[in-house]
Formats: structure tokens, C-alpha cells, sequence
């Protein structure tokens, strides 16, 4: 190998050397900002998170308002208009009972967030009690308390799921009740660790000695100061609660009918691959995308604006 | 490393052990009786089909045999099917849904580390968009939705694949590749940004400084480094694919034990749907021993500091 080829190939590292370019930023001329504020900039600038952020904002004023919208009740049927492709009087078009498309789509809109909103937000309170009184306590409680989260840890989340449905029956609330039941693990040694990082800290040591109370304590310090990524891991568990129901229903595991999940609305649209009603198989698909989508890359934005130095 | 992986070999067993006990009263505490809904039974023939099963006899004894059979390796007999023995069902079933499984792992892993590894090395250029495309379409387009869309273009539209059943090679590829997706994205994802951050070690560049071409860095330095979250990972991967067959097999008419598993659901065949968690939390303790074992072996560092932990 001869040098002149060496020095070729060390050439990318030189470029390290090169000193910054452009005139240096004035010092005077930056304000200071809060953390929240420094937040919602790096969130901001990100675009993909921010397209997330609004198509949230889309799906649940449609899920409010996109039931209202049209003079068709989600499980009205009319057999003279079944299977109907999308039109001025059925903008989704209508299935195989003449049930409105778009009036199903947003009932299971409604759906949809309410479960996974309501999943995530149970997750994150069993999760927050748990998992802060485990990184509290410490010791033995601690160790007692996470090897119990350890041993339910080796389920799979989907398969203790549909056991549980099995046992409580089908329903909006036994599906959520069935997610939630594993569904706070995560959150709870999350927060655990946070917990445990944070009460080292001189702040919660100082509060310590002057007799604040262990209760007061974690509301008051412990638990906000661990809230950025309490909040990432409630982003992300939404679309992952809403995956959930949809492949229950799906499997007719889920909610009961004739609600309109937009699992139910996709099993009961397969065969129209093979008969041609596609339409009815494409909303449910699109807007249950989407919305995954949506939340997705809002929580992972939210991640890295909270911690550049995670950026992925 | 051997105290480390008894200990970790203890707790799977440990778990193993709450996952049976915990079905198995679960399955016992629902109300009503398996026989109840059959309506034209004679008390006479009712009162033999309970004691065939052993429902005549007390909780706790019925628990002490079920836990000795499966010692046996003995699955019991399932109420519905047609075929009694569910030693025999899950013999049936079992090699379709490993075959598969191992055919979406298989693709998962090679074509998202592939994907990583492209990405990072032509960090933003279209390797990376590509990559970063794929990650999106991943974790937004659940599987049974993918399956459906792949199934309307290759089988329906194109008609180059079957559209389900099971018997060559082409009859696994869309549901392989449906069940593959998501972990394949979450892979690449992954191998992207670990190898991102081992390519701006300082030992590559004192590797680069040496005169060591790029791809030798590349194969002889980071990928190691870089794949070990990888290996972390595919423990959860393995358990997300399993339990994605419920939904997959079910779609492609694929007569594997996620099928299987669904249908005892739907048939409250309750003897069936706890052999069924049986064999899935056996099936996945021991992935996730394997990659704990794997990943002592590769990481020098576990050997030594979990061993001490």
C-alpha cells in the first residue's frame, strides 16, 4: 500500500480539523429561554413531528364532529343501498348492509382514541403509583416489588390480553381493563428508574432533611422531574393500545358488534379484495395507519426535543 | 456467566410456572361449565363427560395432575376438536408455525440489519431516506392491514402468489413478509443509530488513521459493537412475531397453533387455550434465555458484571 493512498483514505477525518465556519454567533444577542420553551422549539423545527402532532389534532376533532357530519347512524342499515361506492350521499361509500362507510369510520375513530387514550392514561397512573413507590423505597420493597414486575414481564403482552378477554368477556371496557392489566409494566419500572437516578440528587436529598413527607416528596419532585420521559412512553403507548384492540376486534376478540371498531370494519372488509368493495376496506385501513403513524412520530419527536442527545 | 444464566434460567422456569398456575385459574374461574351450553345431554351422560375430563374432582387435585402431566409432557385432551389428543394438535400445528416464524425472524433480522448498516453508512443520502421510509411504514402499517395489501397486489391483482393455504414455499412469503415488517423496520431503526454512534467512536477513526479501508473498519470494528442492542432486542422481537401468527395465520388459512389457538378461544375450548399458552410462554422463555445466552457470550463485559451482579 503506498503512502499516497493512505493519505486518500485519511482524508474524510481532516475535515474534523477544519474550524467552524461562519461568523461566530454573538454571545448578547441570545435570550434565555426555559425548558419548556426549548421544548416546544426543537419540537417545532421538527417537521415530521409536528405532521404528527396536527393529524392527532385532525383525528379527534373527526372523531368528535365526523359522526355528526352525515345523517346516518354508525350501525343504521339500509339494504337497498349496500355496497355502494363512495358518492355525494355516502362519501365513504356503504357496506354490505348499506351501513354508512364514513359514519363507521369516525364511530371507530372514536373508539380507537378513546381506548387508547384511556389505556395509556391507566398505564401511566399504575405505572407512576408503582413504579415510584418501588424506586422510593428502595431496598428489599424495591427489589420484591420489580421482580414481581419482572415475572409478568415474560408474558407477551398480546397473549395475556386475549386471555384475559377470554375471561372477562368482549366489551369496550374488559378490552381496556384486559390491556391495561400488563400494559403498566413498562411504565412502572421506567418511572422506577427515574426515580431512583433522582432521589440521589442533592434537591430531593436537601427536601429530604427538612421533613418533607415521602408522599409529598414524589408528587412534588421526584415524579415531575421524571415527566419527560413518563410523557414520551404515554405518546408511544397510545398507537400501541390502539394496535391492540384493532387486532382483537380484528380476530373478533374485541369490542362486541354492530360497534365499528376499525379492526371489526377490516376483518369484515376482507373479502371485498376478492369481490371488489374496496373502499370499504381502505378507510378503516388508511385512517388506523394514520393515526399509528401519527402518534409515532409525535412521540418520537417529543423524545428527541426533550433529549437531543438521544436523537436517533 | 454460569451463576448469571442459572439465575436467569431460575426466573424463566419461575415464570413459566405463575404463566401455567395463573391460566390455569383463570380458565377455571370463568363462570359456567364447558359442557353447559350443550343442552340436549342426559345428567346421566353429563356427569361422564365431567368425570372423563376430571371436572368432577376438586381444584386443587385437578391443578396437582394437570402440573404432572405437563411434566409428562402430557397437553391433556381437548374438549371440541376432532382430534382429542392435544399433544397431537400442537404436533400438527407446531412445525407450520415454526417454519414460518423462523422464515419472518430470519428476514426481519437480515433485512433489517442490512437496511441499518446501508443507512448509516450513507447517512443521508438515500440508503438512509430508504431505511428511515421503511422504519415509518413499519410501525404505522399494522400487520393485519400489510397482510390484506399484499395479498391484494401479489395474489389478487398480480395473481404471481397464492392467496393463503399452506403447502410450498410460495404460500409462505406474504405471510412471512407480513409478519416481518414491523420487526424488520424496528431492526433497521435501530442498527441505523447504534452504528451512527460507533462510527463516531474514536477508534474508528484511529482505524482510519491506520489505513484500514472503510469496509474492514466497518466488518472488523463496529458491526460487533454496533449489533449488540440488536441481539437485546431479539428476544421482544421473537415474542412479537409469535403472537403476530395469531392474527397472520388466521388471515392466510394457515393451520399453525396461532390458528389453533384463536379458534380455541373462540370455541371456549378451555383445555386447548391453556395448552396453547403453554406452548407460546415455553416457546418464548426459551428465546429469551437463547438471546440472553447469546448475548453473554458476545458482550465480555456481561460475562464478567453480570456475573457479579
Amino acid at each position: 500500500m503506498t503512502l499516497a493512498r493512505r493519505a486518500d483514505q485519511a482524508a474524510p477525518p481532516l475535515d474534523l480539523f477544519r474550524p467552524r465556519e461562519g461568523p461566530a454567533r454573538p454571545v448578547e444577542a441570545r435570550r434565555s429561554v426555559s425548558r419548556r420553551q426549548d421544548v416546544v422549539r426543537r419540537l417545532r423545527q421538527n417537521r415530521l413531528a409536528l405532521l404528527g402532532f396536527w393529524v392527532v389534532v385532525g383525528l379527534v376533532v373527526m372523531a368528535a364532529l365526523g359522526p355528526s357530519l352525515v345523517p346516518y347512524g354508525y350501525g343504521e342499515q339500509n339494504v337497498l343501498e349496500a355496497n355502494e361506492p363512495p358518492s355525494a350521499r355516502h362519501w365513504f361509500g356503504t357496506d354490505d348492509f348499506g351501513r354508512d362507510v364514513f359514519a363507521r369510520t369516525w364511530t371507530g375513530a372514536r373508539i380507537s382514541l378513546f381506548v387508547g387514550l384511556t389505556a395509556a392514561l391507566l398505564d401511566l397512573i399504575v405505572g407512576v403509583v408503582y413504579g415510584g413507590i418501588s424506586g422510593y423505597a428502595g431496598g428489599r420493597t424495591d427489589d420484591a416489588m420489580m421482580r414481581v414486575v419482572d415475572l409478568l414481564y415474560g408474558v407477551p403482552h398480546l397473549l395475556s390480553t386475549v386471555l384475559l378477554m377470554v375471561v372477562l368477556g368482549p366489551g369496550l371496557f374488559t378490552i381496556i381493563l384486559a390491556m391495561v392489566a400488563t400494559g403498566w409494566l413498562g411504565m412502572a419500572r421506567l418511572v422506577r428508574g427515574q426515580v431512583l437516578q433522582l432521589r440521589e440528587l442533592d434537591y430531593v436529598q436537601a427536601a429530604h432533611a427538612l421533613g418533607v413527607s415521602p408522599r409529598r416528596l414524589l408528587a412534588r419532585h421526584l415524579i415531575p422531574n421524571a415527566m419527560g420521559p413518563i410523557l414520551v412512553n404515554l405518546t408511544l403507548t397510545v398507537p400501541a393500545a390502539i394496535f391492540t384492540e384493532a387486532a382483537l376486534s380484528f380476530l373478533g376478540l374485541g369490542v362486541p358488534l354492530p360497534l365499528a371498531s376499525w379492526g371489526t370494519m377490516t376483518s369484515e372488509a376482507l373479502v371485498t379484495i376478492l369481490t371488489g368493495q374496496t373502499w370499504r376496506l381502505f378507510f378503516p385501513a388508511f385512517f388506523i395507519s394514520l393515526t399509528m403513524f401519527a402518534f409515532n412520530v409525535f412521540g418520537d419527536g417529543l423524545r428527541d426535543a426533550l433529549d437531543p442527545r438521544l436523537k436517533r | 456467566m454460569a451463576a448469571y444464566l442459572a439465575r436467569r434460567l431460575f426466573l424463566s422456569l419461575l415464570t413459566f410456572w405463575v404463566i401455567i398456575t395463573v391460566t390455569f385459574i383463570l380458565m377455571h374461574s370463568i363462570p359456567g361449565d364447558p359442557f353447559a351450553s350443550e343442552a340436549r345431554i342426559s345428567p346421566q351422560a353429563l356427569a361422564n363427560l365431567r368425570r372423563f375430563y376430571g371436572l368432577d374432582q376438586p381444584l386443587p387435585v385437578q391443578y396437582l395432575k394437570y402440573i404432572f402431566n405437563l411434566l409428562r409432557l402430557d397437553l391433556g385432551r381437548s374438549l371440541r376438536s376432532e382430534v382429542r389428543d392435544i399433544n397431537r394438535i400442537i404436533a400438527d400445528g407446531l412445525p407450520v408455525s415454526a417454519l414460518l416464524g423462523l422464515e419472518a425472524l430470519l428476514l426481519a433480522v437480515l433485512g433489517g440489519v442490512t437496511l441499518g448498516i446501508l443507512a448509516a453508512l450513507g447517512h443521508n443520502r438515500l440508503p438512509d431516506h430508504v431505511s428511515i421510509g421503511t422504519a415509518v411504514v413499519g410501525i404505522s402499517v399494522p400487520s393485519f392491514i400489510l397482510a390484506t395489501l399484499l395479498i391484494d397486489v401479489f395474489a389478487v391483482r398480480l395473481g404471481i402468489l397464492p392467496v393463503s393455504q399452506w403447502g410450498t414455499w410460495r404460500h409462505t412469503l406474504l405471510p412471512a413478509f407480513s409478519l416481518a415488517l414491523a420487526p424488520l423496520a424496528y431492526l433497521a431503526r435501530l442498527t441505523r443509530s447504534s452504528m451512527l454512534e460507533e462510527l463516531s467512536q474514536d477508534y474508528v477513526r484511529a482505524a482510519t488513521a491506520r489505513g484500514l479501508s472503510r469496509a474492514r473498519v466497518v466488518v472488523g470494528h463496529t458491526l460487533r459493537n454496533a449489533l449488540l442492542p440488536v441481539v437485546t432486542v431479539l428476544g421482544p422481537l421473537s415474542a412479537g412475531i409469535l403472537t403476530g401468527s395469531f392474527i397472520i395465520e388466521n388471515i392466510f388459512g394457515i393451520p399453525g397453533i396461532g390458528k389453533i389457538f384463536v379458534l380455541s378461544i373462540s370455541d371456549r375450548d378451555y383445555p386447548l387455550i391453556l395448552a396453547g399458552v403453554v406452548v407460546y410462554s415455553a416457546l418464548l422463555l426459551l428465546a429469551n434465555f437463547l438471546v440472553d445466552v447469546a448475548y453473554s457470550t458476545l458482550d465480555p463485559r456481561i460475562r464478567v458484571l453480570g456475573g457479579a451482579r
